[in-house]
């Protein structure tokens, strides 16, 4: 019931965002759930360390070390979601500088292994990139495109749980999810597929359908990667939820990770569909 | 897919747009007929499109393409951001006025002084419009449009100038909508070059009348405007069509290039039609009685 009642807010909150906030604050908004994002992100990550790392060794710094690294990825992430959100030019080289920075001094300074420090820079190209992109949908197509991708990411889930239930008897990652089966991926990229053509033909009137057969085919299977990336984190972590922060829902990353690999596809859509 | 439309001789006369041919009347009918088709049922543009009348369109409509850079910064995003969503509304507007069966449309979409903005705003102009063409070429084949470029052309960079003989190499035969492109375009310095041509060709002083003098400009042997557009509310010509729009109806929008679409040019053909036009002389002229 708890479940149900937060979804319909969520559901509802995030409708009404992306229909009546202005511009500037949607974008503050899609930057705001970036750093979020991160910050689940981020202590997913070091938890699995911490369980299965095997390059894993108590920083120098020791707990120090810790606060730092989820300061300084929030932080990348933030601003690379808002750089790309206000498509500023320069900036993206800089943020990768600093990047590198980040990199030189956690492995010199604190002698972490590169794989913990780079795991660090994964957070902005993993959750900062997407909502960036996703502000600049809705800042240039409206939120009629917005919703369109959100949309198109629903159907598919839903389809992939229904034709899952009912049909499905191989199952598609049975070590990382062990519900997802080989039939209801196919559901969803046979629902996902035809919802957006459906929406993308009305949508964008000079849009051809093999373009957005593609389009479609990408955000199911992509929303479907997204999503057995995140189980994987958090199996790696030993986590069920990315945190309690949306109460029956977990965090806020377990409701965006097929989004967070979708988005880049639809952006990308709509740079190259001139 | 579309049937082509026959123009009588399968030339644009080159009279000023007030006389519109009798063979026109049955084409403008069908034309009317092609833009419904292509309206969805219950689409509010289909009522605007009832009110237009087809035998008094203007021949020819010119388009000041303004305010994609507004647009843009009233998203915060970079000027170049609106040139990209401008795109959407010049495929809008040269389909409807193909399918309105207007004979010429002629947008404004880069000018002798916009070389004068930032040198990677003009490359991603230039990147634009070589994309545009590219992918539009199909769709302008369909809608049997005619394409052409006025301007100094020749001063644009070759990979540009190559994307845009092909597109006026391959529609070169179709006999619908004759679209030019106005392209390193100066009204000032098409007078000159019109001189220039002129005197080259070893015109006396005393042959050289209006008609002569408009067969050197660009635009030679096409109808002048009757309709100027200009989108995002400014009240200037900015070095547009001089000669040509001496005698234009001009039709101010707020609307911003990139949100202009199909029913902003039916509500401008409509502001049109209801005007009524003397050129200097009393009485209304007898093709557009309001």
């Amino acid at each position: 019931m708890i479940r149900l009642v937060s979804g319909v807010i969520l559901a509802a909150a995030a409708l009404a965002a992306i229909l009546f906030l202005p511009i500037v604050a949607l974008r503050v908004l899609a930057v705001a759930v970036a750093g979020l994002a991160a910050h689940e992100y981020l202590r997913i990550a070091e938890r699995s360390e911490e369980r299965e790392g095997p390059y894993f060794a108590p920083s120098r710094m020791g707990a120090a070390r810790s606060v730092l690294s989820q300061t300084v990825g929030v932080a990348l992430t933030v601003a690379l979601a808002a750089v790309i959100a206000w498509q500023l030019d320069v900036s993206v080289e800089l943020l990768s500088f600093v990047a590198l920075v980040w990199v030189v001094f956690d492995v010199l300074a604190c002698g972490t292994h590169i794989q913990r420090s780079a795991a660090v820079i994964v957070a902005p190209i993993y959750t900062g990139a997407p909502l960036g992109m996703l502000a600049v949908v809705h800042a240039t197509h409206g939120w009629r495109a917005t919703l369109m991708l959100i949309a198109t990411v629903i159907v598919s889930d839903s389809s992939q749980y229904y034709v899952g239930r009912s049909f499905g008897r191989r199952p598609l990652a049975p070590s990382i999810s062990p519900k997802k089966t080989v039939e209801g991926a196919l559901g969803g990229l046979v629902v996902g597929t035809a919802f957006a053509v459906l929406a993308g033909t009305r949508l964008f009137p000079d849009a051809t359908v093999a373009g957005l057969v593609l389009l479609g085919a990408s955000i199911v299977v992509l929303g479907i990667c997204g999503d057995l990336f995140e189980s994987r984190l958090k199996r790696a972590a030993g986590m069920k939820d990315s945190s309690a922060l949306i109460p029956g829902h977990g965090g806020i990353l377990d409701r965006i990770d097929a989004l967070l690999f979708a988005a880049p596809a639809f952006y990308v859509y709509l740079k190259v569909m001139p | 897919m579309r049937a082509p439309r026959a123009l009588p001789g399968g030339r644009l006369d080159a009279q000023v747009g007030n006389s519109i041919p009798v063979g026109a009347l049955r084409i403008c009918d069908v034309s009317l007929d092609q833009l419904l088709a292509s309206i969805p049922d219950g689409d509010p543009d289909e009522l605007l499109v009832r009110q237009i009348a087809g035998e008094r369109l203007p021949a020819h409509v010119a388009i000041i393409m303004d305010g994609n850079g507004r647009w843009a910064a009233q998203r915060h995003l970079p000027r170049v951001e609106g040139h990209r969503a401008g795109i959407e509304a010049v495929r809008d507007t040269v389909e409807t006025a193909a399918r309105l069966g207007l004979r010429v449309l002629t947008l404004y979409a880069f000018s002798v002084e916009n070389w004068k903005r930032p040198r990677a705003e003009v490359s991603t102009l230039m990147l634009l419009l070589k994309r545009y063409l590219r992918s539009e070429l199909n769709s302008l084949l369909r809608n049997d449009i005619r394409f052409n470029v006025i301007g100094r052309a020749h001063l644009l960079s070759a990979d540009v100038q190559d994307e845009l003989n092909l597109a006026v190499e391959r529609t070169r035969d179709n006999r619908g909508m004759l679209f030019n492109l106005a392209l390193n375009y100066g009204g000032r310095a098409e007078i000159v070059d019109a001189v220039r041509r002129a005197i080259v060709a070893g015109v006396a002083p005393e042959q050289l009348d209006e008609e002569r003098f408009a067969s050197f400009l660009y635009t030679a042997g096409q109808p002048d405007p009757d309709l100027l557009i200009r989108t995002s509310g400014e009240m200037r010509v900015s070095n547009y069509l001089l000669w040509q729009i001496a005698y234009a109806e001009i039709y101010v929008t707020e609307t911003l290039w990139p949100d202009f679409r199909r029913h902003h040019l039916l509500e401008a053909v409509l502001a049109y039609q209801k005007r009524e036009r003397r050129y200097g002389g009393i009485s209304p002229s007898p093709a557009v009685i309001g």
